[in-house]
């Protein structure tokens, strides 16, 4: 039942209590005015009987034509309040008074009908009044026995109907009494039965959201019935089961992403190790690979020195094939072991003045071949965030790069310099040395790419490699640009 | 000066004989005592078995030591020539072909003199060896063996 069904039903319930107990009030006070109306009556009755009696005996003494008619009248008067009594008394013993004294006032009329026909028996007294005579005496005794009689029939009434009045008015009171305490009784347990109702179901929900929030998501509270407060319950349960649902969700989820850390970690840690063992494979290639190559530097060095007398020129060339060979290898092993390192290191930022790094570079180039003639210009104030030994490898390869392939050019210029390019600050070493065609430029930034012949110009082909992968851990980008015989401009962002 | 012994611990037979060109070639002298790796080094300078290659009343001038040994490691014969009085002040040469810092760091941390990478082309080596044994052998004042300098 709906709650407000519920509560429609309780006015509804009310109501018709109260109702009840005007209806008994209605029905109680028209018992009682019944009851009065009989006393009244009675009462007019007892006083009819005194006057008829009181004109009788006027006549009696007087003889007087309107006394006679006033008693005619009067029984008339009477004889109709008696029948008309049987309404306001219907008990059976007050009935069979009535009709007694029905009885009582038509045996008085013969005999009132005697004295009227008889006037002449009759003297009179100083006054005027008639005096009794032998008949009169006789007949007015028989009506004055009537007259008690009839007396004392309606006192009867009148005591009927006061005690008929007493009890309704006592009845009246305890049923009304009786009703008001129905009515309370009702109310009381209705409202009762309709709190504890409430109050069940209130708690009920109450504990369900209590439950529920301490982390039961699978708890429910299905309020049974149809009411407001089951609706209310369902809706929670409904949440409820949306939540268990999107919890269970999260935590699949949850698991997933436990499940893919997990899988990273084990990447990470495989990572570790994979690097682990690049670090000691190029510990060990700087240690075991070297040996080798100097064994066989050093005594191809033994054989020239020792033996060249007897090599004759083409053993002195082999030997000095053999000597450049292993000097190369140990020059490629140092710079594969440069750039691994250099893909390994640590990035330590910090202010680096690039133009003053240039310049020392060029200086400690020259110093190393003074008989290299060549133009040099920096621009000033190229200050960046950067890992300095890593800047300074990118310089020296650019900056070494710049001095070897402008070797052969008798007026050979190199510029460090930076520019604009679109927001971003761009560095660059330019020369005018042999440049290159820019079909090759993708190949230029790959590990042992060259685009020389060592005889040329000696180079691993690793420094350009080592250059971008610096830059780019850096998060910048390498250019290359060139023209054939007339020069290459590398340039980097950071 | 020459009448003290060079000790040269390394176990490369190729190496220790261009050492030892290298040396002569420098006109540098001195005995030179080898020791094929860390035990025999240990044992040479704290009077093992190895004692009579050295000869008795040899004073040792220089240690040049390689840092891949085997049985003992470079690193820990040095750790222990620095921790003994007798040797803690011996000058020592570390003569690598590594040139991981981590070498770098711990051989000057260890109380290393030099270190020197040995070079593929063996003209540097000769050159490396020449200036090594000008500086630790002639220019060089060694502490007196009172304090420790050398064994005697």
């Amino acid at each position: 039942m709906h709650l407000r069904k519920r509560f429609r039903v309780n006015a509804a319930i009310s109501f018709g209590a109260i109702l009840l107990l005007a209806v008994g009030l209605g029905l109680s006070w028209h018992a009682s005015s019944r009851a009065s109306r009989a006393e009244d009556l009675a009462k007019a009755l007892q006083q009819q009987i005194l006057e008829r009696g009181i004109v009788k005996d006027e006549y009696l003494a007087y003889r007087e034509e309107r006394a006679r008619a006033q008693w005619y009248a009067k029984t008339a008067r009477l004889l109709d309040l008696l029948h008309s009594a049987g309404d306001a008394f219907d008990g059976p013993d007050e009935r069979e008074t009535i009709g007694e004294m029905a009885a009582i006032v038509e045996r008085s009329k013969p005999l009132f009908g005697e004295i009227v026909e008889h006037p002449d028996a009759r003297e009179r007294d100083e006054r005027g009044r008639a005096l009794p005579n032998a008949l009169q005496e006789r007949v007015s005794t028989k009506m004055l026995l009537l007259y008690y009689d009839l007396y004392s029939h309606a006192n009867r009434l009148v005591e009927s109907a006061s005690r008929r009045a007493r009890s309704t008015q006592k009845t009246t009171l305890l049923s009304v009494m009786g009703m008001i305490g129905a009515v309370l009784a009702v109310t009381i347990i209705n409202a009762l039965m309709t709190s504890g109702l409430l109050e069940r179901r209130i708690m009920r929900l109450r504990d369900g959201a209590e439950r529920v929030a301490t982390g039961n998501l699978g708890h429910r509270i299905a309020i049974e019935g149809s009411d407001e407060l089951a609706e209310l319950g369902q809706a929670f349960d409904n949440m409820a089961a949306r939540l268990q649902e999107t919890y269970a969700a999260l935590e699949t989820k949850a698991a997933e992403v436990g499940t893919l850390n997990e899988e990273l970690h084990r990447q990470v840690v495989q990572l570790g190790a994979a690097n682990g063992e690049l670090e000691a494979f190029s510990y060990s290639v700087s240690h075991d690979l070297r040996a080798p190559l100097r064994s066989i530097d050093g005594f191809s060095q033994v054989l020239q020195e020792d033996f060249g007398d007897r090599l004759g020129a083409d053993g002195e060339d082999a030997l000095g094939r053999i000597r450049r060979a292993a000097r190369h290898m140990g020059q490629l092993i140092d710079d594969l072991l440069k750039l691994s390192k250099v893909t390994r290191a640590e990035l330590h930022r910090e202010r680096v003045d690039l133009s003053e790094m240039a310049r020392s570079v060029a200086a400690d180039i020259s110093r190393r071949d003074p008989k290299r003639q060549a133009e040099v210009r920096f621009a000033d104030g190229a200050v960046v965030e950067a890992d300095p030994r890593l800047l300074r490898i990118v310089i020296e390869n650019l900056m070494d790069n710049a001095f070897k392939f402008t070797s052969k050019k008798a007026d050979a210029r190199i510029e460090f310099g930076t520019r604009d390019d679109d927001g971003r600050v761009v560095y660059f070493v330019r020369d005018n040395g042999v440049g290159f065609d820019m079909a090759f430029a993708g190949k230029l930034f790959g590990a042992f790419q060259r685009l020389h012949s060592t005889v040329e110009f000696p180079g691993t082909g690793i420094g350009l490699a080592t250059v971008q992968r610096i830059v780019h851990r850096h998060g910048g980008s390498v250019r290359a640009e060139g023209v054939p015989g007339e020069g290459a401009t590398f340039s980097f962002s950071l | 000066m020459s009448n003290r012994v060079i000790l040269l611990v390394e176990d490369n037979p190729d190496d220790i004989a261009l050492t030892l060109r290298a040396l002569k070639k420098n006109k540098i002298a001195n005995e030179v005592a080898v020791a094929h790796d860390g035990v025999e080094a240990l044992d040479y300078l704290f009077g093992g078995g190895g004692r009579a290659k050295g000869g008795p009343g040899k004073l040792t001038a220089l240690v040049l030591l390689d840092l891949k040994l085997p049985k003992v490691d470079g690193l820990e014969v040095l750790r222990r020539l620095r921790a003994d009085a007798r040797t803690k002040l011996l000058p020592v040469v570390i003569l690598t072909s590594s040139k991981e810092d981590q070498d770098l760091v711990a051989g000057y941390s260890l109380g290393a003199n030099s270190y020197i990478r040995k070079p593929v082309n063996f003209d540097k080596f000769t050159e490396a060896i020449r200036q090594l044994g000008l500086y630790w052998l002639v220019l060089n004042e060694p502490p007196p063996p009172a304090l420790g300098g050398a064994p005697a």
